[in-house]
């Protein structure tokens, strides 16, 4: 048991559960990005505006949209929290639990870098990407106590 | 691994009895002699080792899983269908406004009353307003005596925008209608979130439809004329 009296299967799930969330929100912002340009459904104002955000350059790299280099990021941390919850603990000689937080933090360095140049280059923030970056700080700080724990707790680590 | 004594195929260990059985269930062998006594240790570890790696959910836990995942369906939910949208709506009357065209007359849209207007907010560094203009350019050669053409840059993208850099986008697409360079006021008065947005209005200035992003000839022709109609 850890992180306030929850078990590591309880950690994973919830790792599991923000991923989902962040593929659909990843997955949705891909969606738009592909759609013809129009006003986007978290549009507050002309500063909350995911449409300033998509029409950026910043919005896609090398043609494909930054949105969904966030879908497999988080699709491939649902991947790998579902394998732990499931019993497996390694893939070949990757330690699953330390893929997971590297994964995390990968992330959660895109979502920091994306957010400054929302904030101070593009000067809009678009409300979706700004929770997937939240959901990226969460899932980093939920991968970083579940390595702890298995670190500290004995292995039981299935095949 | 280990062979099977019957047909000498190679199984795993723990799979052995249960091949045994299931393979050769006429074979006079007793299953359970197949494995040495080590062997059966080994197996019986590694069958509770397989259980207990996989985790287990405690009562908090559950309940914490149940409240994140109502919140996070709520904040996803509340920001895609977005209650807060901003936005002027067909049949309302367009805000006026005056503004100093790049040609450095004024401009008020009280002024354009009595004709149609497209009223076009966009920036010359918005790609979906460069993949519009040549569909403005044909509305305005077949509608440029009945209908009147704004075009007011919002300045959304960087770099910033300028006269002059608008003079070129108009010379560069042949976009010969008035435009202006406009600021963060006029963008609020008319909830501009994104470029291109489109405003049809009629000859009294009252909205007959919004569009927003890349819109096809037909449906803008088609607006126009029920603008045309009143």
């Amino acid at each position: 048991m850890g992180f306030r009296g929850l078990s590591r299967g309880d950690l994973l799930v919830l790792v599991a559960l923000l991923a989902t969330a962040g593929t659909v929100d990843a997955a949705y912002l891909t969606g738009e990005w592909y759609a013809a340009a129009g006003a986007s459904f978290c549009d507050v104002g002309s500063y909350f505006s995911c449409s300033r955000v998509r029409e950026s350059p910043f919005s896609a790299v090398g043609g494909v949209p930054t949105a969904l280099i966030g879908v497999i990021g988080f699709g491939l941390i649902l991947a790998v929290s579902t394998s732990l919850f499931l019993g497996r603990s390694r893939i070949g000689r990757m330690d699953l639990n330390r893929g997971l937080a590297v994964l995390a933090g990968i992330g959660a360095v895109i979502g920091l870098g994306l957010s400054l140049i929302e904030v101070f280059v593009i000067q809009a923030v678009c409300l979706l990407c700004a929770a997937g970056f939240a959901l990226d700080l969460g899932i980093l700080g939920l991968a970083l106590a579940i390595q702890r724990q298995a670190a500290t707790e004995p292995q039981l680590g299935g095949s | 691994m280990k062979k099977c004594p019957v047909c000498g195929v190679s199984v795993k260990v723990e799979n052995l009895e249960k091949h045994v059985r299931n393979q050769h269930p006429r074979a006079e062998i007793d299953a359970s002699e197949l494995l040495t006594e080590t062997e059966r240790e080994l197996v019986d570890e590694a069958a509770v080792t397989r259980t207990a790696a996989r985790p287990s959910l405690t009562k908090r836990g559950k309940l914490v899983i149940g409240i994140a995942a109502i919140l996070l369906v709520v904040v996803l939910a509340v920001i895609i269908v977005n209650p807060f949208r901003a936005g002027l709506r067909p049949g309302q009357v367009a805000p006026d406004f005056s503004v100093v065209a790049t040609d450095g007359s004024g401009v008020s849209l009280q002024g354009l009353r009595g004709k149609p207007v497209l009223l076009e907010f966009m920036d010359v560094d918005c790609p979906h307003c460069v993949n519009e203009a040549p569909v403005l350019v044909s509305l305005h050669s077949s509608h440029s005596t009945t209908v009147n053409f704004l075009s007011l840059d919002v300045n959304f993208i960087q770099p910033d925008d300028s006269v002059g850099k608008i003079d070129a986008f108009a010379r560069n697409y042949r976009t010969n209608w008035t435009y202006a360079l406009v600021d963060a006021d006029l963008v609020s008065l008319y909830a501009i979130t994104a470029t291109p947005t489109i405003y049809i209005l009629n000859a009294s200035g009252v909205i007959v439809q919004v569009y927003t992003g890349e819109t096809s000839f037909g449906t803008l022709s088609s607006a126009l004329e029920q603008a045309l109609r009143g």
